[in-house]
C-alpha cells in the first residue's frame, strides 16, 4: 500500500519526523518497507533567470533562451507564449522525470542543441496550469542556481506500507490514518459527506435486486446525470499517481481516488448502457461471458456472482467491470456501485480467472460493511464536484442482514499469562479504545466491549491480546528464558545415523550435495527400468515451473547424473559425490505417496587430487566398492554379501554392477558403473560409477548393538596360498566356501593378488590369498596351523578343480 | 700472559668457525678447555704470576673459557640443525602435502546441523514430518481455511485438490501435537516448496520448525528463547528486535530482525537501508489450532517459531545468490 503523507496528514496530523512515524508503524505491524521522496524526479530542476530570448532560426513559432543558473549559462528551446527576458523559471537540467514519466535529455530541436527544458507546473507535476512556464517570483531566497525542491518547499513522502493479510482495513488512507491515530492518540479528521437527498426509502426508478444474499451482503447505488467526462484535476490525478493508479478520466479517477482513500472498491456504469436499466446482484448463467475493461473476453462459470442488467452480466461482482458499459468519453449519466461482496466469493472468481485487481484485493481480504455508503456519499459528492453531475434521485441501498459487531470479551489476566506482562486492565482498555472498541465494561476480572464494524479480524479474546500487545510494544514486553522440565525423549535414532553416515562418507572424498526433489520424467525413462518398477511410480505436480520438474524424484541418481554434467560443464571432472534425501513413489490419487530416504554416492575422474606426486589415476569400479564396504563397516553393519544376479536397472553396464545383500536377501542397495548410454542423456564424460541405497534397510542392518571383542594376545601365523581356478569363478565364491568350513583358528582370509597371464593359462586367474590363523589362549605351533591349513587347501583344490600356482 | 690469552682467542675462535662436525668441535674443546687445554694451562700457571696481576689475568681466562664453550655450543647446535635438514638430499618441505581428497558437508547442512544444536541444547527434540502433505496439516488445521488470502503468502505446488507439497515445516506441529499431550518441545528440520524462482527464491528451500506448548508459556519466553538462538548463531552481541506481524496459526505474531550484519545497522543495500534483516517468524500458537489437534488452549500455552536456513547461511556466508545452494558447484561447495 502505497501511502502519500501529505494525504495522510489530511486525515490525521501527526507531528512526529517521518523516520519515527515510519519506524513506530513498523513496530506496531504496519511494516514501511521503503520511503520515496515523491518528487525524487524534480531534483535536477534549478531556478534559473532568462537572460536573452531570440526566435529559432529554424523554427518560427520556438524561441532559444539563453538562461544563466548564477555561474553557468544554458541554451534551451521553449515554445511557451509566456517567456520573457528577465523572468525567473524553472530549468529542468538532462535526468529530471516530468509528470508524465517522461525523463529530459539533451535534445536537438530543428539544429539547435537544448540543453535541458523550461518547464510548466503541469509538466513538473506540481500544479495545474499548463499554458505557459511556470514563473517564479524573485522573492524568499528564489534565486538562480537554487533547486526548485527547496524554492517551493515541496515535501512529500510515499511510504510503501506491507499490509498483512489480517488487515485490510488499512488498505487506504484513512485506515493507515487510524493506525497512526492509535498509535500517538492523536484525533482523527475524517471529512464527511452529507447529502439531503439521501434517504432509504424504496425508489423503484432503478430496480436493484441482490439475488443471492449469501454473496453480497449489500448493494449501493447512486445515479448521477448531467456528466461531463474530462481528465482530472492535478491534485487527484497526483495522488492517484502517488498511490500507483494509472489517471483515466474525472468518474473513474474519483471512483479510484475514493477507494484509496477510503478502502472501498466502486464501480461507475454508464447508465445509458445498461438495458432496463435494473441491476441484477445474481449467480452467472450457464454459458455467459463478459467482456472486462482490460479488453479480455471472460467465460464466467455458474459459480460466479456476476452484476447483471436486464440481458447479460456487466460485471464481474467486485473484481472488473464490463467493457460494454464502462464510462467513456460520450457518458451523460452513470451509475455508482458501492457494495459489499463475501469475501471468498470474490477470492474464487479471482483465482479462477486469475485477475487480481486493487477491488478484488481488497474484497477478498474484507472491507467495512458500514463504510460502503459513505464511500459512496463521498463519490458522489466529488464526481459532482468535478464533473458538474447531480444526484438523480435518491441513493439505493438495499442491505438485507445489517452486520452486527462481535462483541468481544477479554480478561486481564489472561493477556497477562499469554504475553508475560504486568499490566492493568485500566491500561489495557486504554489500548483498546484506541483502536475504536466501545467499551462497557471494564474491571480487573473482564473487559468487555464492541469491535469497529471495518475491524473485521477481531474475533476473539486473543485478537484483542495481540493489539494489546501490539499497542504496549513488543520491546517493552519482557524477554526472559521459559521454565520447563528438563527434556528425557531421545532425539529419533534415524536422524542420528543420517548424522554418522554423512560424515563417513566425507571422510570418504565425497562432498555432500542437496538437489530438488523435482525432476523432468524423461530422466527416469532414460533409466530404461521396467515398467512395474516402483521408480516407474512418479507423482506428477500439477502447477510445476517448468517440465524439467514435473514430477518428484523416485531415484536419487538422476540427481547426481545432474549435478556431475553441471561440474563437467565447469571443468570441474574430478567428483565425489553424495546425496541423502527422499524419493517419493505415488500412490492412490487423494492419498499421501509413500516417502523413502536413499542415500547415493559416486566416483568418477581422477583416483587422488592432481599432485607432484599422486599418480595420475583414474577411479574404477573398485574404489567405490571400496567406499561402500568402508561405510557399511563404520556403521557396524557385517555379514553383507554382494550380488551379481539381481539388476537394479539396465542402466548400469552389464557385468559391472552388483547389488549388496544383508541377511535373508534383504537389499541394501546397488553399485555399479553407468552404461555410456545412459551417460549421453546428460552429457557426462564418464566412466562413473555409483551406488544408491535405501536408508530404512540400511538402519535396520546398522540397529545391531555392537559387542566388544577382546584383543588377541598372542601372535597370528599367516599362511600364503596362490590358487589357479577358472576364471568365471567369483572370488566371493571362494572366501564363502573357506568361511563355509567353519574353522576355528582362522582368523582372516585376504585376497592380496590376481593374475592373469602367462605362465597361467587362458580361461583361468591366479589368486593369492593370505590365512591368518591365531588362538585366544596361546601361541600357535606350525603343526598346528598346517592341521589346518593344509586340509583346506586341499580341499579348495578339489572343489574347484584348481592347481596350486608355485 | 694477556698476550697468550689473545692468541688462544683468536686460534680458538677460527677453529670453531670452520669445524665441520661435532667431532671436531669435540677436539677443539678438549684441545683448549680440557684438562690438559690451552686455557686450563694458562688458569694454572696464574699462581706464578705477582699478586698485582693475578686476579687481571684469572679474571680474562676466565671469560674467555665461558665465551668460547658459548661459541662451541652455539656452533654445534647450528650443525645439528644444518645436518637434520640436509640429510636427505632433495628434500623439500615446502613441497605441498600427499593430501587426500576429503568431502564436506553441503553448506545447508552444516548450518542447519548449528541451528538444530543450538535448540536441541535448549531441550527440543527433532521430529520429522512428510514432504509430500495434505492440504489439511498444511493450511487447515492451522487456521488457513480454503479460499482464505493468507493461502496467497505461500505459492503452492499441488499433487491434487487435496495433497500438495508441504509450503513450510509448520504442518509437523500438528502431527507432533496429534502424536503426544503437552509438556511439548520440538523442532523440525525440512524441505520445503514453492513456486517461485529467483534471485532470492528457489522453488525449494529449508525450514526448521520449532514449538513449545506447556502451562505458562508466554511470549516473553518467546522471546527469551529466540534472542537466545540469534545469538548463538550470529554474535552474542547481535540486536534483536521483535515487530508485530501476521501468521494464521500464531496470535499474536511476530517478525524478528536482526541488526544487518553488513553495516551493522547504518543501513546498506542488502538491508535496503533499514539496517535490520528479518530471520525469523513466530508467535503464540493460535487457540484455533490447539482446537484442532485437541488441546485445552485454557490449560495450555505455547509458542512456534519458523526460519528458513538457506537465508540465515546466506547471512552467515555473504551469499548473495540462493540459487548456488542448488547449483552444487563443487568449486562452490569446497569454501564451506
Amino acid at each position: 500500500m502505497l501511502i502519500l503523507t501529505s494525504w495522510l496528514k489530511e486525515f490525521v496530523h501527526f507531528t512526529v519526523p517521518l523516520e519515527t512515524l515510519a519506524e513506530d508503524l513498523t513496530m506496531k505491524g504496519l511494516e514501511v518497507e521503503e520511503m520515496e521522496f515523491f518528487y525524487k524526479g524534480l531534483t535536477p530542476v534549478v531556478v534559473c533567470a532568462v537572460k536573452k530570448i531570440v526566435t529559432h532560426p529554424h523554427a518560427s513559432h520556438l524561441k532559444v533562451c539563453t538562461v544563466t543558473t548564477g555561474e553557468q549559462d544554458f541554451d534551451v528551446v521553449c515554445g511557451a507564449p509566456n517567456v520573457e527576458r528577465g523572468m525567473l523559471a524553472a530549468l529542468a537540467r538532462p535526468g529530471t522525470v516530468l509528470s508524465d514519466c517522461t525523463t529530459v535529455k539533451p535534445s536537438n530541436l530543428y539544429g539547435i542543441l537544448s540543453d535541458g527544458m523550461l518547464c510548466s507546473e503541469a509538466e513538473l507535476g506540481i500544479g495545474e496550469d499548463k499554458t505557459g512556464i511556470l514563473k517564479l517570483e524573485p522573492a524568499h531566497g528564489c534565486k538562480p542556481g537554487k533547486s526548485l525542491i527547496d524554492v517551493m518547499g515541496l515535501c512529500d513522502w510515499i511510504l510503501d506500507i506491507a499490509v498483512t493479510p489480517n488487515r485490510p482495513d488499512c488498505l487506504s488512507i484513512m485506515g493507515v490514518a487510524r493506525e497512526v491515530s492509535a498509535i500517538y492518540g492523536i484525533p482523527l479528521t475524517i471529512p464527511q459527506s452529507t447529502d439531503q437527498q439521501i434517504n432509504r426509502s424504496t425508489d423503484q426508478q432503478i430496480p436493484i435486486s441482490i439475488e443471492a444474499p449469501d454473496l453480497c451482503g449489500r448493494y449501493t447505488a447512486a445515479v448521477m446525470e448531467g456528466i461531463k467526462i474530462g481528465p482530472s484535476p492535478h491534485w487527484i490525478a497526483m495522488r492517484l499517481q502517488a498511490s500507483g493508479i494509472r489517471p483515466i478520466n474525472n468518474v473513474v479517477d474519483v471512483t479510484n481516488y475514493v477507494l484509496i482513500e477510503r478502502g472501498q472498491p466502486l464501480h461507475a456504469f454508464d447508465l445509458d448502457r445498461l438495458t432496463g436499466p435494473v441491476i441484477e446482484v445474481r449467480t452467472a448463467r450457464p454459458g455467459e461471458k463478459i467482456k472486462t475493461i482490460d479488453g479480455k473476453n471472460r467465460e464466467i462459470r455458474p459459480d460466479m456472482l456476476v452484476i447483471a442488467d436486464a440481458e447479460r452480466p456487466v460485471a464481474l461482482a467486485g473484481v472488473m467491470g464490463g467493457a460494454e458499459t464502462e464510462v467513456n468519453d460520450d457518458t451523460r449519466r452513470i451509475l455508482l456501485e458501492s457494495a459489499w461482496f463475501i469475501p471468498t466469493q470474490v477470492r474464487r472468481t479471482s483465482k479462477v480467472l486469475r485477475m487480481t485487481t486493487e477491488s478484488s484485493y481488497r474484497f477478498e481480504r474484507g472491507v467495512d460493511p458500514e463504510g460502503v455508503i459513505s464511500a459512496l456519499y463521498r463519490t458522489v459528492e466529488l464526481v459532482g464536484q468535478i464533473t458538474g453531475g447531480r444526484l438523480l434521485g435518491e441513493i439505493k441501498d438495499v442491505y438485507p442482514k445489517p452486520y452486527k459487531s462481535e462483541y468481544l470479551s477479554l480478561r486481564p489476566e489472561r493477556v497477562n499469562t499469554l504475553l508475560g506482562t504486568g499490566l492493568g486492565s485500566g491500561q489495557m482498555a486504554q489500548f483498546l479504545e484506541r483502536i475504536g472498541i466501545e467499551l462497557d465494561h471494564i474491571d480487573d476480572q473482564i473487559i468487555r466491549g464492541m469491535a469497529p464494524t471495518y475491524r473485521l479480524d477481531l474475533k476473539e479474546e486473543v485478537d484483542l491480546v495481540e493489539e494489546i500487545a501490539r499497542l504496549y510494544g513488543f520491546p517493552d514486553i519482557p524477554t526472559h528464558v521459559p521454565r520447563a522440565g528438563i527434556a528425557t525423549r531421545a532425539p529419533e535414532p534415524s536422524q542420528k545415523l543420517v548424522e554418522r553416515i554423512r560424515s563417513i562418507l566425507t571422510s570418504l572424498g565425497m562432498t555432500e550435495v542437496i538437489s530438488y526433489s523435482f525432476m523432468s520424467p524423461r530422466e527416469i525413462e532414460v533409466l530404461g527400468l521396467d515398467k512395474n518398477d516402483p521408480r516407474m511410480r512418479m507423482l506428477n505436480v500439477q502447477n510445476p515451473l517448468n517440465d524439467d520438474q514435473s514430477v518428484m524424484r523416485t531415484s536419487i541418481i538422476p540427481s547426481l547424473m545432474e549435478t556431475v554434467a553441471r561440474n563437467q560443464s565447469k571443468r570441474n571432472m574430478d567428483l565425489g559425490l553424495f546425496e541423502i534425501g527422499t524419493v517419493f513413489y505415488a500412490r492412490e490419487a487423494g492419498e499421501l505417496p509413500f516417502e523413502e530416504q536413499r542415500i547415493a554416492g559416486l566416483y568418477t575422474g581422477a583416483r587422488y587430487p592432481e599432485s607432484w606426486s599422486w599418480p595420475s589415476e583414474q577411479v574404477d569400479l573398485f574404489d567405490l566398492k571400496g567406499a561402500l564396504q568402508g561405510m557399511l563397516q563404520a556403521l557396524g553393519i557385517s555379514g553383507w554379501k554382494t550380488l551379481l544376479k539381481t539388476a537394479d536397472g539396465p542402466f548400469y553396464l552389464q557385468g559391472a554392477s552388483a547389488s549388496i545383500v544383508w541377511k535373508e536377501n534383504k537389499v541394501l542397495g546397488n553399485f555399479g558403473q553407468i552404461d555410456p548410454n545412459v551417460l549421453e542423456f546428460w552429457g557426462i564424460e564418464g566412466p562413473v560409477f555409483i551406488f544408491e541405497l535405501s536408508f530404512n534397510a540400511l538402519e535396520k542392518a546398522a540397529s545391531q548393538q555392537l559387542k566388544f571383542t577382546p584383543l588377541a594376545k598372542y601372535p597370528a601365523v599367516e599362511r600364503d596360498v596362490a590358487v589357479i581356478v577358472p576364471d568365471r569363478l567369483s572370488a566371493q565364491d571362494l572366501l564363502e566356501y573357506i568361511s563355509g568350513r567353519g574353522m576355528e583358528l582362522l582368523e582372516e582370509v585376504r585376497i592380496f593378488d590376481i593374475y592373469r597371464g602367462k605362465p597361467v593359462p587362458e580361461g583361468s586367474k591366479s589368486i593369492g590369498m593370505r590365512f591368518t590363523y591365531r588362538a585366544f589362549d596361546h601361541t600357535l605351533s606350525d603343526r598346528e596351523v598346517s592341521k589346518v591349513h593344509d586340509p583346506v587347501v586341499s580341499s579348495i583344490l578339489k572343489s574347484f578343480k584348481a592347481n596350486l600356482r608355485n | 700472559m694477556q698476550e697468550r690469552l689473545e692468541e688462544i682467542r683468536s686460534q680458538a675462535f677460527e677453529a670453531i668457525k670452520s669445524a665441520s662436525s661435532e667431532k671436531d668441535l669435540e677436539n677443539i674443546r678438549v684441545r683448549v678447555l680440557g684438562r690438559k687445554g690451552e686455557v686450563t694451562v694458562v688458569l694454572k700457571a696464574i699462581g706464578k704470576l705477582s699478586a698485582e696481576e693475578r686476579p687481571k689475568v684469572g679474571q680474562l681466562a676466565n671469560k674467555l673459557k665461558k665465551e668460547l664453550e658459548a661459541a662451541i655450543n652455539a656452533r654445534k647446535k647450528a650443525l645439528k640443525d644444518f645436518h637434520v635438514s640436509a640429510f636427505i638430499p632433495g628434500l623439500d618441505p615446502t613441497l605441498p602435502g600427499r593430501q587426500k581428497r576429503l568431502g564436506r558437508l553441503h553448506p545447508i547442512t552444516q548450518v542447519m546441523n548449528q541451528i538444530c544444536s543450538v535448540f536441541e541444547r535448549m531441550g527440543f527434540t527433532v521430529v520429522q514430518g512428510p514432504e509430500v502433505e495434505l492440504d489439511f496439516y498444511n493450511f487447515e488445521a492451522l487456521n488457513i481455511p480454503p479460499d482464505h488470502p493468507a493461502r496467497d503468502m505461500q505459492d503452492t505446488f499441488y499433487i491434487d485438490d487435496k495433497v500438495l507439497l508441504r509450503t513450510h515445516t509448520s504442518p509437523i506441529q500438528i502431527r507432533a501435537m496429534e502424536r503426544q499431550q503437552p509438556p511439548i518441545r520440538v523442532i523440525a528440520p525440512g524441505k520445503v516448496y514453492r513456486c517461485d524462482s529467483d534471485i532470492t527464491h528457489t522453488p525449494m528451500f529449508h525450514q526448521v520448525e520449532g514449538l513449545m506448548v506447556d502451562r505458562d508459556v508466554s511470549f516473553a519466553g518467546l522471546k527469551g528463547v529466540l534472542t537466545a538462538f540469534v545469538q548463538q548463531i550470529f554474535d552474542p552481541n547481535t540486536l534483536v528486535r521483535f515487530r508485530p506481524s501476521f501468521f494464521p496459526f500464531t496470535e499474536p505474531s511476530a517478525e524478528i530482525d536482526i541488526q544487518c550484519v553488513i553495516c551493522k545497522g547504518k543501513g546498506c543495500r542488502i538491508c535496503s537501508q533499514t539496517g535490520w534483516m528479518e530471520v525469523l517468524g513466530a508467535g503464540m500458537v493460535h487457540p484455533e489450532v490447539f482446537r484442532h489437534v485437541g488441546y485445552d488452549a485454557e490449560q495450555f500455552s505455547g509458542f512456534a517459531f519458523g526460519l528458513g536456513v538457506e537465508r540465515i547461511a546466506m547471512l552467515k556466508f555473504g551469499i548473495d545468490d540462493i540459487r548456488l545452494f542448488y547449483d552444487n558447484d563443487l568449486r562452490f561447495l569446497h569454501q564451506f
